[in-house]
């Protein structure tokens, strides 16, 4: 098999797999997992959690091979094992491969600080987003992200969506654009990664305050207003983030938040449902089997507000309910007379 | 001359290259017409590449010529060339004439795109010289031996009273013997943070001062109006740049040019500032263009080599930091001015006049005013780390090939878009570099220090404000002064040993009474009013907060301002 036909995925979770069938449709798919057993398993069954997969997929369990055979990898896993992920095939890692992920979550920049606390700060430098990630912890320089509404759900029966690619080299739009795309499947291109990757990550926020909504049937007006306050106030803090402000207004920002935000489907939205029905967040946590990554990024996001002086009542609001016991009824209370000011301030 | 060891004996580098005829430049110089041949056949090349129509190469013109009538008929420069109105109307009257002829045309107007590029071309390319550069060592006074050596005719000077002697004044400091290794068999491009129109020859003359062989640099084009400084100029391996030309074949020559010597092994110097900081910050927003070349010319090393035994070009970031910047009052009159505006300037032709620059330049040169320069760790054209040997190195210390940064699916391409993005990350690396090798000195600590003490008694008032306190309440008691400039001085030897910042070893002095006693006397010692004086009670005074500000300013973004 030559090597211009072989793209790579790392991570076979539910998106992960997603990807590597749309992938299949165009190219021969090195579908990577860490689990031997599972590997075995899929290769023999075609099957990953009963989802079929594309007969041009290899489930494999070494990196080597992956980064031989592979110019273009799509690593989709979650932020927590990014950062030991890339760092295991770094080694292999040159400054000709081609990097877009699909992970919409932060990380930070530790070294033997304190863990955050609630009003703790914490400095755009300090943290991470995962393309930044893969050049520091690689020679890769040729990053991009996938971000969009993309239900894995959805994507696994076939149905129509898009996806936006952003990366400031044209080289790796237009690669991934063509290994992805299909009658089904749009993928639109961007120069701002910044935006398009936090956009993807603090939408998540926004999708764990839509669940709490749906949780105590507070209606549709609430959340149409939880999420277009939200939308303000993650734009306000992501100016200070590097990130410019249209990013949010495109598939990876209102795109992704109208589909997350209404869709049982989504992880974050059902982390946000169950804390509205009584249930605790570690119970929540420990039930499921993927990562809700906006967990974590309410924590990281509360941080860089309080850094940045910037005004986000409901972030603060998310993160005390969930690290801090505030209850839903107080949470709601403090937020409905909240005094906010004029309606549109962030563009 | 202190050679930043921890030791104070003038250290004396040996040219790396003995044979002037062996250096670089000399032998790319040679031949002045070859050179001048190739470049306007690339730049040629270039231009018809990017404009394929007729049309295009019309609308080039139409372009260049609309572009050269705005310069000429503003301020005229003493080295304009006599015959810049009657050119440039001949072009137009040229293509105008060509509008109505059908056969020939774009024949013709190529050949009016030569004439152009071989004028802009012929002005550009330098002018070094093996013999000039020998005689100016032998017979000009006050010249490059004078200047090279001057530490060793210097007697050790008084500095902290009695207390101590130290050989001062100008410092050579960082990655000196990496570069010197790597200038032996690669391809170094120095790029110098730009704050005075001395720079032209302090980086010279420090390349110069650590054994290097010339390097190519592209110097402002009016400061080879002053006859002086041109002679140095050439000697230095100056090449001019006129920043008023901003038309797009203009551009392309000197890019070519700047491409086509580094790819022969020119050693090359640029101020990727673009132009001297206003403010007195570092840089920290980078012109492109000539740094692309450098990319540029690797590329093509690469691709000509098949790959193999390919020259590798080095990037040493350099920081040029000075306790007196003769220009200071009229950049930071322009800073203010413009701040939140983007406005055009037309430099001014300031130094027609060579007086009062030599006067300045035997001084600084010879006497009281201090420079440092230090060289940062060389990286490569990526912006990453190399070790001893040159290898580059991935942030976790594995190699990295740079082959593989031009590769697409393992073959060597040709993409300008992904090199220009490689060209901002070398850029970001840069600007990171300056921050970690700006030396602070005496002079900034007590401008720092003086300047936020302002603003903290005046919290209520913005920047402007900060500026026009009333001269009755610029004054700082002796101990408030002393008790900040103690803290500012001790988070800065901490930034130092976290390797965030180079300090002036004066900085270390035990006594903070000599630190401020230093810096005061020496912060912009020869501007008509010094920004800080003693008063008779020993408290300290500002004559000039404008000044004071700019050099201020060369210390901020280090998180100092708690410290005050």
């Amino acid at each position: 098999m030559s090597k211009q036909e072989s793209v790579g995925v790392i991570g076979a979770g539910s998106f992960g797999t997603v990807v590597a069938n749309l992938l299949a449709e165009n190219k021969h798919v090195y579908l990577f997992s860490r689990r031997k057993e599972f590997v075995d398993d899929a290769q023999l069954n075609r099957k990953i959690n009963d989802h079929k997969i594309h007969e041009n997929i290899t489930v494999i369990n070494d990196l080597e091979l992956l980064t031989k055979e592979c110019f273009l990898i799509f690593p989709v896993i979650p932020s927590g094992s990014f950062k030991e992920v890339i760092r295991s095939m770094s080694s292999y890692l040159r400054p000709d491969h081609i990097l877009i992920h699909g992970t919409k979550g932060l990380a930070i920049r530790n070294k033997g600080k304190k863990k955050l606390e609630t009003k703790q700060k914490i400095s755009r430098e300090r943290v991470l987003t995962m393309s930044e990630l893969i050049r520091k912890e690689s020679a890769v320089v040729r990053v991009g992200c996938i971000a969009g509404p993309n239900l894995a759900k959805e994507m696994q029966q076939q149905l129509p969506a898009a996806t936006v690619i952003a990366s400031r080299f044209d080289e790796v739009i237009h690669e991934g654009q063509n290994a992805l795309k299909s009658n089904r499947f749009q993928v639109y291109g961007s120069y701002d990664i910044e935006g398009v990757e936090l956009a993807g990550v603090l939408k998540n926020i926004l999708a764990i305050g839509s669940g709490i909504c749906s949780g105590l049937n507070l209606g549709e007006n609430a959340r149409a207003l939880l999420i277009t306050k939200g939308l303000a106030e993650i734009i306000n803090l992501s100016k200070y983030l590097g990130a410019e402000e249209r990013s949010f207004l495109g598939l990876a920002g209102i795109g992704d938040i109208i589909a997350t935000c209404s869709s049982p489907n989504s992880r974050n939205y059902t982390v946000g449902f169950r804390l509205a029905k009584g249930e605790k967040i570690n119970d929540i946590l420990n039930s499921m089997e993927e990562v809700a990554e906006g967990v974590n990024t309410i924590k990281i996001a509360n941080a860089l507000a309080n850094n940045y002086k910037v005004n986000c009542p409901i972030i603060k609001t998310l993160y005390e309910g969930i690290y801090d016991n505030l209850s839903v009824d107080a949470g709601l209370e403090y937020l409905m007379n909240f005094k906010f000011s004029m309606d549109v301030e962030f563009m | 001359m202190n050679n930043g060891n921890g030791n104070n004996q003038p250290q004396v580098y040996k040219r790396i290259i003995q044979d002037i005829h062996e250096w670089p430049i000399a032998k790319i110089s040679k031949n002045r017409e070859a050179v001048i041949e190739a470049v306007v056949e690339e730049t040629m090349q270039t231009i018809l590449q990017k404009n394929k129509t007729e049309d295009d190469v019309h609308n080039e013109l139409a372009k260049a010529i609309y572009y050269e009538k705005i310069r000429i008929d503003g301020r005229r420069w003493k080295i304009d060339p006599k015959d810049d109105k009657a050119f440039w109307d001949y072009v137009k009257n040229r293509l105008v004439e060509l509008e109505s002829h059908a056969d020939n045309k774009i024949d013709e107007e190529k050949e009016l795109l030569r004439k152009i590029i071989t004028r802009y071309v012929t002005e550009i390319v330098g002018n070094f010289n093996v013999r000039t550069y020998n005689f100016a060592e032998r017979f000009v006074p006050f010249a490059f031996n004078r200047l090279l050596n001057a530490s060793h005719s210097r007697a050790f000077r008084k500095i902290f009273g009695n207390k101590k002697h130290l050989l001062r004044s100008i410092n050579l400091v960082g990655e000196i013997e990496q570069v010197r290794k790597f200038a032996k068999d690669s391809i170094i491009i120095a790029v110098p943070t730009h704050s005075s129109n001395i720079d032209s020859i302090t980086a010279g003359w420090g390349i110069s001062a650590i054994g290097l062989p010339a390097f190519f640099y592209g110097a402002g084009l009016n400061l080879f109006s002053v006859r002086f400084l041109a002679f140095f100029m050439h000697r230095l391996g100056a090449y001019k740049v006129d920043r008023r030309k901003k038309n797009a074949i203009y551009l392309e020559a000197l890019k070519v040019y700047s491409t086509q010597v580094i790819q022969q092994g020119g050693h090359s110097l640029f101020f990727p500032g673009g132009t001297r900081s206003r403010s007195n910050h570092l840089e920290s927003n980078l012109k492109l263009g000539l740094l692309g070349t450098a990319l540029e010319a690797q590329r093509r090393l690469i691709l000509n080599s098949n790959g193999e035994n390919f020259k590798k070009i080095f990037v040493v970031p350099v920081t040029m930091n000075y306790g007196f910047i003769l220009e200071a009052p009229e950049l930071i009159d322009e800073y203010l001015r413009n701040v939140g505006k983007e406005r055009y300037f037309v430099p001014a032709d300031k130094y027609s006049s060579s007086y009062k620059l030599i006067k300045f330049m035997i001084r600084f040169f010879t006497a009281d005013a201090d420079f440092n320069i230090a060289f940062g760790k060389c990286m490569d054209i990526f912006g990453n780390t190399v070790d001893e040997n040159g290898i580059s190195l991935n942030a976790n210390g594995n190699e990295i090939d740079i082959r593989d940064y031009f590769k697409s699916k393992g073959e060597l391409t040709n993409d300008t878009q992904r090199d220009s993005v490689y060209t901002k990350m070398l850029s970001e690396s840069i600007v990171a570099a300056f921050k970690i090798n700006n030396v602070a000195m005496c002079e900034h600590v007590v401008a720092f220090t003086a300047f936020k003490l302002f603003q903290k008694k005046n919290p209520e008032l913005d920047i402007y404000g900060v500026l026009r306190i009333p001269e009755e309440f610029r004054e700082i008691d002796k101990e408030e002064f002393k008790h900040a400039a103690t803290q500012v001085r001790d988070k800065l030897l901490k930034l130092r040993s976290n390797g965030k910042i180079r300090i002036d070893e004066l900085l270390e002095a035990e006594n903070i009474d000599d630190v401020i006693e230093y810096g005061v006397k020496k912060l912009g010692v020869y501007h008509a009013k010094r920004p800080l004086v003693f008063t008779k009670q020993k408290n300290i005074k500002c004559q000039n907060m404008k000044v004071l500000l700019f050099y201020h300013n060369r210390i901020e973004n280090y998180g100092l301002e708690k410290y005050v």
